[in-house]
């Protein structure tokens, strides 16, 4: 009984990883296929899809425009994230479970409904549809995750670390960059990395946004309608599966080594 | 040399409906060794931060060398603090960590190195400028933290609970060692515990502290003989009480009847406050009660009683004694000695006690 249902649940995780893995492995093996048509059996090996990618103009621009919109989006989620999650860790004040809540709604708000309202509201308010537009929709939706990130980065922070500072002569503010920030400059680090990685792959609102530039996510889907470009869009995949894996990995890197930084911190005297 | 260095006038502190400290006055003498001794929750640690500059009171004032520090923030004030996980700046080394306070006096790189050498050397640990501050034990921790406050040469140092955290054989080194340290530094410390032993053994002097109020400030020993009131003689050590009756003055003092001890003249001072007629409760502490063996017989006062428990310490023997005659059972403590065989329960004896270590409440 105990046998035949473990080898059940183990087929079951099998066919599941399957399930979720397979797709984003046939992106690299296509990628390296020497056929137009993305279809088994493989043909050969060629890298004539990367060398496409790098002679197809348009696609330099989108991919420096996502680069852009990734970079300042990153950059601006994180500061706001910094701001609330230290106000939340820090600080009591009327409404601050109410205030937190709205600031986590944008996570579980579908994207569509966050797209075509901006879109609303900036066209009514006589703005022009451009990066900074698709910036904006961006950091809405990236904030909640830096705010979670830097929350924890500042609950694993010893209180009395500050005052400690303040004691041997500090004021708030070197405090914050002799104490604070250098113990949560990893946690800042993985919420930039992770900010930018959502903003990066972000398809439904940069779609609603983009003016005439637009980003590298709405350039793959516009070359979709190309049968033949499928291919050198899998190449790009591939490096785009790559960038992101390897940012994914460092922040949950950076993120684990605040955690254990803290941890040390708050160890004190437990020998 | 007795220069108050911190004066504390009045001092109340509330957080919401809960008052922390409750009009706290006293004068804390330049260079002694003083400890703030009380419960947790007493407000024993709101004062030593309201001393700190950490919390504001609401009215009152405290002074630190003749300087009023009303509106003086934490980082302006001449105190330094050990706190009670010690705020070990994990990033740091050993050496970053004890020179943090010295950065912004901009002394050279030659001089604030003397001063760091110096300071771990104070504290035993020469050698560990370069170690990595996550990579200390708990001990080490707590010198570090020593030597980061020492460093600033504040005119007093405080101690919050710094020894509750480590393990008992090393916290009796500590203790030593800080006393020691204190001694050759001639620095105030201010110390925060809920040990008393700790507050014995290190302090030159004890406040006592109730709900937000000081009850007592006197010396160890003063404490220990001669507790304010009941609180007091509950809190510190441990103490039998027995219901007393004072009676009239004589000229070699005044009558007690003390419940299963009889009838015993005290000392008219020490009965002071009360007057014939008086229900007091006596207090003696277990130490001095003594349980009489055959050959220390003939002593004039003496109780009849029968051993109800008993704890063995290996050093010592605590007695539970019920007292002929009545249902009082009083503590008696007995060192073990050659000739002292460890009574059985049930054994029928005799105690003798000193009637000037009686106190009455």
């Amino acid at each position: 009984m105990m046998r035949g249902g473990f080898r059940f649940l183990t087929a079951y995780v099998a066919a599941y990883l399957l399930f979720l893995y397979a797709p984003v492995l046939l992106l690299p093996i296509f990628a390296f296929n020497d056929s137009r048509v993305v279809a088994f059996p493989l043909q050969g090996f060629t890298l004539d899809w990367f060398r496409l990618l790098l002679e197809t103009e348009p696609l330099h621009a989108a991919t420096r425009n996502s680069l852009i919109v990734a970079s300042v989006a990153a950059f601006l989620s994180t500061a706001m994230g910094l701001c609330a999650a230290r106000a939340a860790t820090r600080h009591s004040f009327a409404g601050k479970k109410g205030i937190m809540g709205l600031i986590m709604v944008p996570l579980v708000l579908p994207e569509i409904i966050v797209g075509v309202s901006l879109l609303v509201v900036i066209l009514q308010a006589g703005f022009n549809l451009n990066l900074w537009s698709i910036i904006l929709g961006h950091v809405l939706i990236c904030t909640p995750f830096c705010t979670v990130i830097l929350s924890t980065a500042f609950s694993n922070l010893d209180r009395n670390l500050e005052e400690a500072a303040i004691d041997l002569g500090e004021t708030k503010l070197t405090t914050f960059r002799r104490v604070i920030l250098p113990l949560v400059m990893p946690g800042i680090m993985a919420s930039i990395l992770i900010a930018f990685t959502i903003s990066l792959d972000e398809f439904i609102i940069a779609f609603f946004l983009s003016g005439t530039e637009t980003t590298l996510p709405v350039y793959i889907w516009s070359q979709l309608r190309f049968p033949a470009r499928l291919p050198s869009v899998m190449a790009l995949g591939t490096v785009l599966l790559a960038i992101s894996l390897i940012l994914l990995v460092s922040a949950e890197y950076l993120r684990r080594r605040a955690s254990d930084r803290s941890a040390a911190a708050n160890a004190g005297g437990n020998f | 040399m007795s220069e108050p260095i911190i004066e504390l006038q009045e001092v109340f502190k509330t957080f919401g409906r809960i008052v922390a400290l409750n009009g706290v006055s006293a004068e804390i003498i330049q260079g002694e060794f003083f400890s703030l001794l009380g419960p947790s929750g007493c407000g024993k640690t709101t004062l030593l931060r309201a001393i700190a500059g950490f919390e504001d009171p609401d009215s009152g004032n405290i002074r630190i060398d003749g300087r009023d520090m009303t509106g003086v923030e934490a980082n302006r004030r001449p105190t330094n603090m050990v706190f009670q996980n010690y705020a070990i700046f994990p990033h740091m080394t050993v050496a970053g960590n004890v020179g943090f306070g010295l950065t912004r006096k901009r002394l050279g790189t030659t001089e604030t190195m003397r001063l760091i050498d110096e300071a771990l050397r104070m504290v035993s640990l020469e050698g560990f400028q370069e170690r990595d501050a996550r990579t200390l034990s708990g001990g080490q921790k707590q010198r570090v933290a020593l030597a980061r406050a020492l460093i600033l040469r504040p005119k007093v140092l405080l101690l919050d609970e710094p020894l509750s955290a480590l393990d008992r054989k090393l916290r009796e080194q500590m203790q030593s060692e800080l006393r020691n340290l204190q001694r050759a530094v001639g620095i105030t410390f201010v110390l925060v515990t809920h040990d008393q032993e700790e507050a014995l053994t290190m302090s030159d002097r004890v406040a006592i502290m109730f709900d937000g109020s000081i009850v007592q400030i006197s010396t160890p020993e003063e404490l220990y003989t001669a507790p304010a009131n009941l609180q007091v003689a509950e809190f510190i050590g441990s103490m039998n009480f027995l219901r007393a009756t004072v009676g009239r003055a004589t000229s070699q003092g005044t009558e007690v009847e003390v419940e299963g001890l009889g009838k015993l003249i005290m000392a008219s001072e020490s009965v002071k406050p009360h007057s014939a007629g008086d229900n007091v409760s006596a207090g003696i502490r277990p130490e001095m009660l003594t349980v009489l063996f055959d050959e220390e017989a003939g002593t004039a006062r003496v109780a009849e009683g029968q051993i109800a428990d008993r704890s063995y310490y290996g050093d010592m023997t605590y007695y539970a004694v019920r007292l002929e005659g009545t249902e009082q059972t009083v503590t008696v403590s007995m060192r073990n000695t050659a000739n002292r065989p460890i009574l059985p329960l049930g054994s029928r004896v005799r105690i003798n006690w000193n009637a000037d270590s009686i106190v009455l409440f």
